[in-house]
């Protein structure tokens, strides 16, 4: 599932059409169409007819999505030991050096992201029949002055893992790759570098930060004390999602900015500690090359559940990644359906 | 691989026939999502209208006609943004003002009602070569490379407009949940 998931609902009453509506359409259409091309130089054939805009047709019927089943992840420890590596790490926090820029330099920010795309479903349907992860890569180069211009390099790389559930459908995932450019990395294409003052990229372009976004801006007035961070974090704009969950990827968000100096870092693990549902979900959790633990909320069988990946010896943040809660296609239950790796960086320069 | 290459560049009047039944299908019903189905079967004829005029210029090198047939219906949209743009505000104000549902309505379908009317509004919000391309690639599943053909523009270009659209669509509150079911708080 996807963010396009909610697009491709809308207006599908269209693409569901009744087959004797739509034929009734085309033969008209062909007909139209015959008809001038036969007699171009007949005026009235050309007026195309522009009618009143109709009234949009009832929204079509919910997507159906198939959940299966699967037995939930059980915790190996106690709501406690989340908050024990929590604290550790808010402590390991304090006392790592913050990378501190010199004039000239920037914070490189890499954001290491792999994505399953699923493949074969007919269309306006859920029944994939094939899938393949998708790397893909976003570098953010922050100068010291943070008003003066960011640049951002975003490409795919070479799709990695196919999942299929016959060796048609593998072929089928792998044309659909070559088709998507997912089997060949694409860095320095045309396009994938972007420059934006003050790190407005695209998002500011489409209408803005929707209303109680955290932006880097807002760092300085974020809340130190742990509870009171806890309840503005829980006010970040992502209605229909469990207030942990909500919590939990609002505090990964801006740890993945690379912006969040180290007090503030120390505080959002701590606020995250005061979560209730949060549970150790695996003590040794791999994500591009670094282990750390993840942390999650507890999920109802058959959700998608998120997850952190914090270096509690360090206090590094690792990264995030989604379990997939229920079985898509060919891909089970329990399979990393995305993930993102930040590593941070000072280089001399940028591109 | 599917292939136009016998038949585009020098069409026949049969031809065009036999290229009307095998792309008109896809073309009709995106037409038709973006306007209405009236519109969509004047639209679908002179797409086809003009592919026939045009087709000394329709390049050898290429091997399929759907993306140049999208290209051409997809300027020929353009005289229709207005309407298209009146329609998505439409839906999206609509749904807004349904914050008093009927009584009997399930939950489940007002955050249906709710998380399309936010996908209208960021419908009419994107600048149009961001809406055109996400809307070729969700709603007529073109490739990448299909998308390139028919906007006239390279690849690279296409995945970021496509990184653009799928920006503002995250940012659609409880779109995504409402439609795959996930957990409410």
């Amino acid at each position: 599932m996807d963010e396009l998931t909610a697009l491709r609902e809308y207006r599908r009453e269209i693409a569901e059409l009744p087959e004797l509506a739509i034929t009734g359409h085309l033969e008209r259409a062909k007909a139209r169409f015959t008809t001038r091309r036969e007699n171009p130089h007949d005026a009235r054939t050309k007026q195309a007819r522009i009618p009143a805009l109709r009234v949009l047709a009832p929204i079509a019927a919910a997507a159906v999505v198939a959940v299966i089943a699967v037995s939930v992840l059980v915790p190996r420890h106690s709501d406690s030991a989340a908050a024990a590596v929590l604290h550790r790490a808010a402590d390991a926090t304090v006392a790592a050096a913050p990378p501190a820029l010199a004039p000239g330099q920037y914070l490189r920010v890499i954001a290491t992201e792999s994505s399953l795309a699923y493949v074969g479903a007919p269309s306006g349907t859920d029944d994939y029949t094939g899938a393949y992860v998708s790397p893909s890569v976003t570098a953010t180069w922050i100068p010291k002055d943070q008003k003066s211009t960011w640049v951002r390099e975003q490409y795919v790389e070479r799709a990695t893992t196919f999942y299929d559930e016959t060796a048609a459908a593998a072929a089928s995932a792998a044309e659909q790759a070559a088709a998507d450019y997912a089997s060949e990395p694409h860095q320095g294409d045309p396009d994938s570098i972007t420059r934006a003052k003050g790190g407005k990229f695209s998002n500011g372009e489409l209408g803005g930060d929707p209303d109680g976004e955290i932006t880097p801006a807002d760092l300085p007035s974020l809340p130190r004390d742990p509870q009171k961070l806890l309840d503005r974090l829980a006010q970040v704009p992502d209605a229909g999602v469990a207030r942990s969950e909500r919590v939990l990827t609002a505090a990964s968000d801006l740890l993945a900015t690379g912006l969040v100096p180290a007090e503030l870092q120390s505080a959002i693990y701590d606020a995250l500690a005061l979560l209730p549902d949060l549970v150790v979900t695996r003590h040794q959790a791999a994500l591009d090359g670094r282990t750390g633990t993840a942390l999650g909320v507890k999920s109802k069988p058959g959700v998608d559940r998120t997850e952190i990946i914090v270096d509690d010896t360090t206090g590094s943040y690792i990264g995030r990644r989604t379990i997939q809660g229920a079985a898509v296609g060919p891909v089970p239950a329990g399979t990393v359906s995305s993930s993102t790796a930040v590593s941070i960086a000072v280089t001399s320069d940028a591109p | 691989m599917d292939t136009d290459r016998t038949t585009a560049p020098k069409h026949a009047a049969d031809d065009f026939g036999e290229l009307f039944d095998r792309h008109s299908r896809p073309l009709y019903i995106y037409l038709a999502r973006r306007t209405d189905e009236t519109v969509a079967e004047d639209l679908l004829s002179e797409t086809f209208l003009i592919a026939f005029e045009r087709r000394a210029l329709f390049d050898r090198d290429r091997t399929q006609a759907l993306p140049w047939l999208f290209g051409i219906a997809t300027n020929l949209l353009r005289r229709h943004r207005r309407q298209e743009l009146r329609g998505y505000r439409a839906m999206s104000r609509s749904i807004e003002a349904s914050h008093v549902d009927p009584p009997n309505a399930s939950d489940d379908r007002l955050d249906m009602r709710r998380a399309l009317g936010g996908v209208a509004r960021a419908l009419a919000q994107m600048p149009t070569a961001v809406r055109e391309t996400v809307l070729l690639f969700a709603w007529a599943e073109l490739s990448y490379e299909q998308i390139a053909t028919a906007t006239a523009v390279p690849v690279g270009t296409v995945r970021s407009r496509l990184n653009r659209a799928r920006t503002a669509l995250r940012a659609v509150p409880g779109a995504l949940e409402t439609l795959t079911g996930a957990d409410h708080g």
